[in-house]
């Protein structure tokens, strides 16, 4: 197990400073100068190359990288070149609203999803498992921005029951979770669909398995072989798909960020693209990698927990 | 006699699928009596299964007992609902599955669903009861065999064997002590030595705990070892039913008759091996009268118009008209349609061509399979082992012969036939084909010899494309070598008519075939590019006797129509007496013994080889008691770390001293062509008395 933690750390490690060379090279690909966007079309050449020397801009372009890596290497997300404030303390301030979104999407995703899925598997053909199909299919194809504009002006435009943007008053925390559900819902909405289907799916396959019908003929109870034995089985293929949904979900945080005005990652990255303050973008999206591959990591070692023949260190063949 | 735990009355039980309801068990009735095993046996199709999981209440959601009865110690399971069921299955009705690797939870230990299969007996949750589940599974862990239970009840189900895995599913299921234990293949999927021991596990349970068994099989051989009664199925119905020493001594059916015929063990170096006309009907066209007549040589036209009806005949039970009072008036037999396949004619001057001319040569080849040792692991100094699938094996086959390979799964025959055609490379010695050394050269080099030495591949059905009609499968080999063909129709129809298939075949698709057909269509495939050596893996492993009995008459017409060397892979040795000129037997990738067949089964001389024949079921149940049998012990060890000395002391029961740091070499015995490598030849017993 060490081996294989040291092995994925290596390879986080290799990720993140990958991302970091294309992030760098990515101002140069994108047209205009980044200095003189940055500053709007009234700025004096002073400030513009003050500003590129901040950026690292009047540098060699294997330079610029070679102190982008050295920045990451050092655990430094770089400097913000408006307001001169180190990008840690920046990004450490959007982060935790962007996860908690994330997290409550995904357990409300998997909490309505999973059973939902186990239902409609154990009444394959019933008439609530087609109405489910219908609403799973629908839900699939709602794209998080659509669903969330729909919420809010249902639930905040029209019907006036929940706050419609922002995260609430500071330090109140039942305002804080009333201005979590909409944009959590709406983030969980295509999950609930996907997941329902999902392991409605793999859970009928294996209630197919041989030793589905080698726990009925010991006489163990439909909910202890549904909800224990089957289930454990099919939820392996659901949380593969899971570890790579963080990385969409990551995704669909930046559109909802923006729709209800919530800071976060999306809204700081979506801000840094816009006024081309190009340490924040590569900061933001860097920690969104950092985040992605974390959750990959996470997903893998639930895979080991749930099948017993994996073995992650295995060195055998 | 034992009163009657099982009762099955008229039972009538139907599936719902596409093609409308199909009537698959039609008014069957039989008992079962406290203690006693009853076999049921039958090819492919004719309901066995069905039977089996019709008493557990288990059948798949669109089947459905739509009439009669079966009284389980008087209450009728048929009227039971699930809840009733579920506590009778937990308690007095256990089963056992064919298949011991699916039929695990892979994500559970042992030791959990050990202790949940017990909640229906011991529902208790306190610690007494805690404690009590867990002694009495690690009980039955120990009495079934599973050395170590203490530590292995915490393993997972693919850290064992299949063999391990059969005797844990054993466990699980007499946990309970049930009165009635259903059987449905348990040892089809296994060797002959782990079979013989399974078999052997059951007989002893039954004995010591008094479980009445219905044992679910094809093979007339493990009946005739172990049951008190059989039932013979045919079509959905039962066509006779009576004692074992009965319908063995004088079956009545003809389709009984049939099947004990077309046992290979019959056919121990006879000429052809018996088999049964045409194949047993689908469901959704059942003909009409009695449902064998289409198959069955002695059928009148009665036969083909009216069904018969049960008769007793004597205390044998037969559904037959030929013991019936219209037999006298039944009509004239009603000639078949012949179903011999034409021998070729075209490669008799090839035939011609027999000789000594050794066509397949290896000397002391090595196949190893290296440890996958990950990069990083490497640099932090990890080093693999190897598994020794073979480990140098000499043999030379001549043109027209057939060398029949055997041994247990694990002890390298498959690996040796991959390498001899070079589809994996030797770790060391050499590979000729005709003269010509092949161990090295380059695939481009290789792939014209390639035409010339052909597989036929264990699984027919995922050896051909599913998204291939035959006539394209069969064409592929020209295409791949470049031979042109000047009308591929006429080739494909010529092909299938070598294997002895129509040219309807041609415009199928791999599912819509049946196994044997599918099996003749890769032999066909083969034989496309006019082989000279030819590899078959476990040609018959799947098949029902009589289906297989054919794939082998085939196989030894086209050797001798086509003077092809042979390379045949199988675990069933009945399948080499009847058409290998020598046998090899291998264990953990060495030849223990080379002999011809002939010598190699009425005198073996490795140990090994004695206990392979002592295990091989033969469909005779008077000698149950006679014949001595050998039970090897263990299972084979891993070719990883093969024993010191001879690798196979640890399971023989001639062992001495010396076997266990000595290895002994492969050496000629008799001064003759019989080969073995054991330091006491003299002692083995004789094997198979001839005929």
């Amino acid at each position: 197990m060490r081996t294989y933690l040291l092995k994925r750390f290596v390879m986080t490690v290799l990720v993140l400073l990958l991302v970091t060379i294309y992030l760098t090279l990515l101002i140069h690909v994108v047209p205009g100068d980044a200095a003189k966007t940055l500053l709007g079309p009234r700025a004096n050449a002073d400030l513009i190359a003050k500003t590129r020397a901040a950026m690292n801009l009047d540098k060699p372009v294997i330079a610029q990288v070679g102190l982008a890596l050295w920045d990451v290497l050092h655990g430094s997300l770089g400097t913000d070149v408006f307001s001169g404030r180190p990008l840690n303390e920046i990004v450490g301030a959007a982060l935790p609203h962007t996860l908690i979104l994330a997290w409550t999407s995904l357990g409300l995703a998997v909490l309505l999803g999973v059973p939902l899925g186990v239902y409609s598997a154990t009444h394959p053909d019933s008439w609530l498992d087609r109405i489910t199909a219908v609403i799973s299919i629908s839900f699939i194809t709602i794209p998080s921005y659509v669903g969330g504009l729909f919420l809010l002006l249902l639930f905040a435009v029209q019907l006036k029951v929940m706050p419609a943007i922002g995260l609430g008053v500071r330090g109140d925390v039942p305002d804080y979770l009333r201005h979590l559900i909409l944009p959590a819902v709406a983030l969980a909405i295509t999950w609930v669909g996907y997941l329902a289907r999902l392991v409605r799916a793999s859970l009928l396959e294996v209630l197919n398995q041989t030793y589905i019908r080698a726990h009925m003929a010991a006489g163990l109870s439909q909910r202890l072989i549904f909800y224990k034995y089957a289930l454990k089985n099919a939820l392996i293929p659901t949380v593969a798909v899971l570890g790579i949904g963080v990385g969409n979900l990551m995704a669909g945080a930046v559109f909802v960020e923006l729709i209800f005005s919530r800071p976060g990652m999306g809204t700081l990255i979506y801000n840094g693209i816009q006024s081309r303050n190009f340490p924040v973008v590569r900061a933001g999206v860097l920690v969104v990698a950092f985040l992605f591959v974390t959750a990959n990591l996470l997903a893998d070692l639930l895979y080991t927990y749930l099948d017993p023949r994996i073995q992650l260190d295995k060195t055998r063949g | 006699m034992p009163a009657k735990i099982l009762q099955v009355e008229d039972l009538e039980i139907k599936y719902h699928t596409k093609d409308g309801i199909l009537t698959a068990i039609r008014n069957t009735s039989f008992d079962i009596h406290e203690g006693e095993i009853v076999g049921v046996v039958g090819e492919s199709g004719c309901g066995k299964s069905t039977i089996a999981s019709a008493v557990m209440r288990l059948l798949p959601p669109n089947g459905q007992i739509t009439a009669g009865q079966m009284l389980f110690r008087g209450q009728d399971l048929v009227q039971l609902d699930e809840e009733g069921l579920r506590r009778l299955r937990g308690k007095d009705l256990a089963m056992i599955f064919q298949d011991a690797m699916t039929s695990l939870n892979p994500v559970f230990s042992i030791e959990q669903q050990m202790l949940d299969a017990q909640k229906a007996q011991m529902p208790g949750s306190g610690r007494k009861w805690q404690r009590a589940r867990t002694e009495r599974a690690l009980a039955m862990l120990e009495r079934v065999g599973i050395p170590d239970a203490p530590r292995q009840i915490q393993e997972y189900p693919h850290q064992f064997s299949g063999g391990m895995r059969q005797r844990i599913m054993i466990a699980i299921a007499l946990l309970s002590n049930p009165a009635l234990l259903v059987a449905d293949e348990p040892t089809s999927a296994l060797d002959v030595t782990l079979e013989a021991q399974i078999l052997e596990l059951i007989l002893g349970l039954r004995d010591e705990l008094g479980t009445a068994i219905l044992y679910i099989t094809h093979d007339l051989g493990v009946i005739a070892r172990i049951c008190d009664r059989l039932i013979v199925m045919y079509a959905g119905n039962i066509v006779e039913a009576g004692a074992v020493l009965d319908v063995f001594g004088a079956p009545k059916h003809p389709y009984t008759q049939a099947l004990l015929r077309s046992h290979p063990s019959h056919s121990v170096r006879a000429d052809r091996l018996r088999t049964i006309r045409g194949r047993v009907p689908s469901l959704r066209d059942l003909p009409a009268g009695c449902k064998f007549a289409p198959r069955c040589d002695m059928a009148r036209e009665l036969c083909h118009t009216a069904e018969p009806d049960y008769l007793p005949s004597g205390d044998q039970h037969v559904l037959c008209h030929a013991y019936g009072p219209a037999w006298e008036a039944a009509g004239p037999t009603v000639a078949l349609p012949s179903e011999t396949r034409k021998p070729l004619a075209v490669k008799a001057a090839k035939a011609a061509l027999a000789s000594d001319e050794v066509v397949i040569k290896t000397e002391q080849v090595r196949t190893h399979f290296r440890d996958h040792v990950a990069f990083l692991s490497q640099i932090l100094g990890q080093r693999g082992g190897a598994v020794r699938a073979v480990d140098g094996v000499d043999i030379e086959i001549c043109r027209g012969e057939t060398l029949g390979l055997v041994g247990e799964s694990g002890s390298g025959k498959t690996t040796l036939g991959r390498t001899i055609l070079r589809l994996l490379d030797p770790t060391a010695g050499t590979v000729i084909i005709d003269g010509q050394d092949i161990t090295h050269i380059p695939q481009t080099k290789l792939r014209p010899l390639r035409a010339r030495m052909q597989m036929i591949f264990q699984d027919p059905c995922s050896s051909l494309s599913p998204r291939m009609k035959m006539s394209a499968i069969l064409l592929e080999p020209f295409r791949i070598h470049g031979v042109p063909v000047d009308d591929p129709k006429r080739k494909v129809d010529e092909l299938l008519a070598t294997v002895g298939l129509s040219s309807e075949q041609a415009e199928k698709y791999a599912h819509q075939l049946s196994g044997g057909q599918a099996r003749r269509v890769g032999i066909a495939r083969a034989l496309a590019l006019n082989p000279d050596i030819l590899v078959a893996d476990e040609p018959t492993a799947g098949l029902d006797v009589s289906v297989a009995a054919g794939i082998l008459n085939l196989l030894k017409d086209l050797r001798e129509e086509l003077n092809l060397a042979y390379v045949i892979i199988t675990h069933n040795l009945n399948v080499l007496g009847f058409i290998a000129d020598r046998v090899a037997v291998m264990y953990l990738g060495k030849i223990v013994e080379l002999a011809e067949t002939e010598a190699l089964f009425t005198q073996p001389r490795h140990p090994y080889t004695e206990a392979l024949l002592s295990a091989i079921p033969l469909p005779d149940p008077t000698l149950r008691d006679k014949r001595q049998q050998i039970i090897l012990t263990g299972e084979i060890p891993s070719a990883r770390k093969p024993p010191p000395g001879c690798p196979f002391h640890p399971r023989c029961r001639y062992a001495a001293a010396r076997c266990r740091s000595d290895a002994p070499p492969l050496r000629a015995l008799n001064g003759g062509r019989h080969l073995a490598a054991c330091h006491f030849p003299e002692r083995v017993k004789a094997g198979l008395s001839a005929g």
